[in-house]
């Protein structure tokens, strides 16, 4: 019975003009994705899947609220209830209503998926890939559509009036775009937060997490819409009479409940973001060593074993004491990654009672654990999902663990255990997919033993205590630049690209310039230069001993078509390579907090200007590098609490760090590399500025004073006072 | 099919007492007449019977349960014609009693052309519901309600917007259904009650004023319908009410209704508007 009611409601609504209208405009807002930015539109896949299916999903799901809003209210005023409820239940009808609007906007949905399809790949060509088209439509178009469809439906049920219903829409429709939830994951129900995708890479890491939120809006929207068939009138009665009446069917409260209740389940529950502080405190990572645990550890080895399937991490981390039983009893924490789950903390053949602690710093979470007896051996076994940190998401720094792509960092791949004197290298086993290669600290390991299971078990030797894992289907170039070898390791994707812009020549045109007039690479003496291609999540890049590792987007047609393009991606490429020149001085002498604006970011982006003025002269780099340096510099100037840092305090800690974060960003990047500029005019140009530069380089490469590159041994070094290159600007 | 209306009263949230202590019994076969004036109750009752409303205190019982408790039983059973209703536009008059039919569980098709001949709208069928004439979207209602020959048929004032014509075709429909089944028609129109039904509710003030056959209303009212010839300009008696002035040779001819009927005026054989009238002038007292 129910089935036939829905067959003729589905035809009623195929022959109203209502639905023919929502279904044109819906059929054509994907079209505004070309035009607007709402995600990365350098990547391809963000130009055209990513922005054209979020265009559609937002206009689409405003429009299908419309529909069933007009269409609610007509039934209501033209009195064809009056027909239609002395035969149907009211609330059955209402079931059956919606249930017809979701269908045909399913089958729009699935109309827009086909018509969309070859436009999509003709311009994707070869970065086309059906799954990631399909799944995107999946997961954000369709679930947006039915979560408006069922909150305008249940707004429609409560009020009964089409223009408080309308209002009430735009509401919730504000509520999504609104600032105080748009930078929130879970919040945004109509706008659902897509970054960037991923044409070399993977893109699931966005689309889990809006697979999940959908979920999440669909079972709220489903509670309210299940609520407010108590408010259907019945007899003739208000809202609250009718209410009454409805209440006393109790599988309906039941119901929306239940639904109520999940939802708030999975906000509370999300796997993606930790529950760390909202806004990132450059806080020292403190890992106290409680009482007198301690152990000198003669052999650290970690298994892991990345899920690419449910993108869950299993690991194992065992440390040998020096001797035996050295390792002492007491109590101690594991650092690690707040998505994870310690399974158990044995030591020889004793297990650990442990205690999660919400305390997170950084990307960690501590766990306190307690050994009794002295050891030989600690195990730490650990699960779960790799979170986000909570400062920086949605913008974030992601771990992602997926069938193309492995990202993961310091604390998400292994814990640090307080009390533990580590040794200088530690052993690895990662089992990987076949078709993935691991680069381990940014460098190629080989040795690998491979499985009947399609699995290769890869070991190595890794120097130092810290562990980043990228690992995907990637090709490697090696060529020589400079005298040094270079490892030039890419995504197979962009196999194309990399071959039709000469990357590898570009990047050997760069060594050689910085070369020239910095004198070798500290890091030339290594087997090879990592010069490595992640995924777009990376925005920008990050450089470091002997490597560069750039964000995807850095590499995409859009940006090598227009490397002049506010300078961005060309500018990056550029300055982490750069970095390797600067960032090994141990210049660090602060995180550049107010008032402390000397780090290696200061050359470096002074150097990266040298090889644009070089490479697109002097115009060019003044507009996109002193001019936009300056500019930022003024707004600071402006700013008065940076005039007057004395009233920071009294501030709210998010705003306060939020000021400092940002200024932080433009003495590093903006202020400094304005006072070595005024340095190079002062020493005489830019030529004696790179004598001097490079005097320095060979005093202080690798750190060879044993002490940091401070701003006085800058100062001594172009023989300038700070006076003389003040800014005359407080800072 | 049994209907008990024990002791109904409805007052609305506004205040307003619409009906007052009904007790009416039906049973099928039957076709009864409710006649009242505007704001008697006539609407209030037939939304009760078909639980569109609850009543203030007193209950309804369908075959001897609580009718709102078998709201679904209920629905099955019915075919309602509000006095106002809305159609869906869109669609053409075969599509929507399509829908209705649906609703209705209806699976033989052969159903909706049945009613569709008997509203006399087969030629129409095709035609979309925005082009149909206020009386041709009266007879979609009617077919909607006379729809899968329900055992319970409420007409709100069926016949409004109808013809003549349409009028005498549509009483002898509601005859015909009524055979079997309850039939309750609420109209304006006495001589549509006259003809057809067997049973007539006077409603006025909310109350049941008269319950019975039409015979029996009509002859309560035997000796106090007159008619006499008035000249222009000649007051008529106050004790008496005018029923109709028709314009003559010898003058105007007045019909009255009063419980003394003045020397001058002539006895006249009663009417069931005359009945009717007299019925709601005297609030039932005379009964």
């Amino acid at each position: 019975m129910i089935f036939s009611h829905y067959r003729v409601e589905l035809k009623r609504l195929a022959l109203s003009k209502f639905t023919w209208v929502a279904a044109v405009f819906s059929l054509c807002s994907p079209l505004l994705g070309y035009w607007m930015q709402l995600s990365n539109p350098d990547v391809m896949t963000g130009q055209f899947i990513a922005n054209p299916v979020l265009a559609g999903t937002i206009v689409g799901a405003v429009i299908w609220a419309l529909l069933i809003i007009v269409e609610s209210n007509r039934i209501y005023r033209a009195q064809a209830s009056m027909l239609i409820d002395a035969i149907a239940s009211p609330r059955s009808m209402a079931l059956i209503r919606v249930a017809a609007v979701m269908t045909f906007s399913g089958l729009i949905w699935l109309l827009s998926l086909l018509i969309y399809l070859p436009y999509t790949m003709l311009n994707l060509g070869f970065l086309f890939t059906i799954d990631l088209y399909v799944l995107s439509f999946l997961v954000l178009m369709l679930p947006t559509w039915w979560i408006s469809i069922l909150f305008a439906s249940a707004l429609s049920q409560i009020s009964q009036r089409i223009e408080l219903t309308g209002l009430l829409y735009a509401f919730l429709v504000f509520f999504s775009f609104s600032g105080f939830i748009s930078n929130n994951l879970f919040g945004t129900w109509l706008n659902p937060i897509v970054l960037t995708f991923s044409d070399g890479f993977s893109s699931l890491y966005f689309l889990r997490i809006a697979f999940y939120t959908r979920l999440l809006w669909l079972t709220i929207s489903g509670g309210l819409w299940v609520f407010s068939l108590l408010c259907i009138r019945k007899y003739q009665k208000n809202i609250f009479g009718s209410f009454w009446i409805g209440i006393r069917k109790a599988y309906i409260p039941a119901a929306a409940g239940l639904l109520f209740f999940a939802g708030v389940f999975l906000w509370i529950n999300q796997p993606f973001v930790d529950h760390g502080p909202a806004e990132f405190i450059f806080e020292d990572f403190v890992s106290p060593s409680r009482d007198n645990f301690r152990a000198p550890i003669s052999e650290v080895t970690y298994r892991l074993s990345p899920n690419t399937s449910t993108g869950r991490l299993h690991g194992v981390a065992e440390f040998n004491a020096e001797g035996a039983r050295q390792g002492t009893s007491g109590s101690s924490s594991i650092w690690l990654n707040p998505g994870y789950r310690i399974i158990s903390i044995e030591y020889d053949n004793n297990k650990a009672d442990f205690t999660t602690t919400p305390y997170i710093i950084r990307d960690a979470r501590r766990t306190d654990f307690t050994t009794t007896e002295s050891w030989q051996t600690l195990r730490i076994t650990y699960e779960g999902f790799p979170t986000m940190i909570r400062a920086f998401a949605p913008h974030n720094w992601g771990n992602e663990i997926n069938r193309r792509n492995i990202t993961l960092n310091n604390a998400s791949s292994i814990p640090t255990v307080s009390g533990l004197s580590i040794p200088v290298s530690f052993n690895l086993e990662l089992a990987l997919p076949s078709n993935m290669i691991p680069v381990i600290n940014h460098r190629l390991i080989d040795d690998y033993i491979t499985l009947t299971c399609g699995t290769n078990i890869w070991n190595a030797t890794i120097d130092g205590s810290s562990l980043r894992i990228n690992a995907a289907d990637y090709m490697v170039e090696s060529f020589v630049a400079a005298d040094m070898n270079v490892d030039f390791i890419f995504s197979r994707q962009y196999q194309a690209i990399m071959e039709e812009y000469n990357i590898s020549g570009e990047i050997a045109e760069v060594l050689d310039f910085f070369t020239q007039r910095l004198g070798p690479l500290h890091w030339a003496h290594l087997p090879s230069l990592s010069m490595l291609q992640s995924s777009a999540l990376m925005f920008g890049g990050i450089a470091g001993d002997g490597f560069v590792e750039w964000g995807e987007s850095i590499f995409t047609v859009s940006n090598l078509d227009n490397p002049l393009q506010g300078t961005n991606a060309a500018e990056v490429f550029v300055h982490e390579m750069v970095h390797m020149w600067w960032g090994g001085l141990g210049v660090f002498s602060g995180w550049g907090e107010s008032g402390d604006i000397w780090s290696d970011e200061g050359l470096t982006v002074y150097y990266t200007y040298r090889f644009f003025k070089y490479r697109y002269g002097e115009e060019h780099a003044r507009q996109h590098f002193v001019d936009a340096w300056q500019a930022a510099v003024d707004i600071q100037n402006r700013c008065f609490y940076s005039r007057n840092p004395e009233f920071l305090d009294r501030l709210p800690e998010m705003y306060c760090a939020q000021i400092n974060n940002r200024n932080r960003g433009t003495n590093l990047y903006a202020r400094m590399p304005l006072m070595i500029l005024r340095a190079e005019e002062l020493v005489g140009g830019p030529e004696q500025m790179d004598e001097l530069m490079r005097h320095v380089q060979q005093q202080f490469s690798g750190n060879g004073m044993n002490r940091p590159f401070t701003f006085q041994d800058f100062l001594d070094a172009v023989g300038l006072s700070e006076e003389d290159i003040n800014l005359d600007y407080p800072i | 099919m049994k209907i008990e209306i024990n002791d109904i009263s409805k007052t609305y949230a506004s205040g307003k007492q619409a009906l007052k202590n009904i007790n009416i019994q039906m049973e099928s076969p039957n076709l009864i007449g409710i006649l009242g004036p505007n704001g008697a109750g006539k609407t209030t009752l037939m939304k009760l019977l078909i639980a569109g409303l609850t009543p203030t205190s007193g209950e309804i019982l369908l075959d001897g349960k609580r009718l709102l408790s078998q709201e679904k039983e209920l629905k099955s059973k019915l075919g309602y014609l509000p006095q106002s209703f809305g159609l869906f536009d869109e669609l053409t008059v075969w599509q929507f009693i399509d829908y209705m039919a649906a609703l209705k569980d209806i699976k033989d098709k052969s159903a909706i052309e049945t009613v569709l001949e008997q509203v006399n709208l087969t030629n129409q069928r095709k035609t979309r519901i925005r082009r149909l004439s206020g009386g041709m979207r009266q007879r979609v209602g009617i077919a909607q309600a006379l729809l899968g020959n329900p055992q319970l048929i409420i007409l709100d004032e069926p016949t409004v917007g109808l013809d003549p014509e349409e009028r005498v075709k549509f009483r002898n429909i509601f005859s015909e259904m009524a055979r079997d089944k309850i039939v309750l028609l609420s109209t304006h129109i006495v001589e549509d009650v006259q003809s057809i039904c067997n049973r007539v509710l006077v409603l006025n003030g909310g109350k049941t004023l008269f319950d019975g056959e039409p015979a029996d209303l009509v002859a309560k009212t035997a000796g106090h319908v007159g008619v006499f010839v008035s000249q222009i300009g000649e007051q008529v008696p106050r004790n008496c009410q005018v029923v109709s002035k028709v314009n003559t040779a010898k003058g105007i001819q007045c019909r009255i209704i009063a419980n003394e009927l003045p020397d001058f005026a002539e006895a006249a054989e009663p009417t069931l508007e005359d009945a009717y009238l007299y019925c709601t002038l005297k609030g039932g007292d005379v009964l």
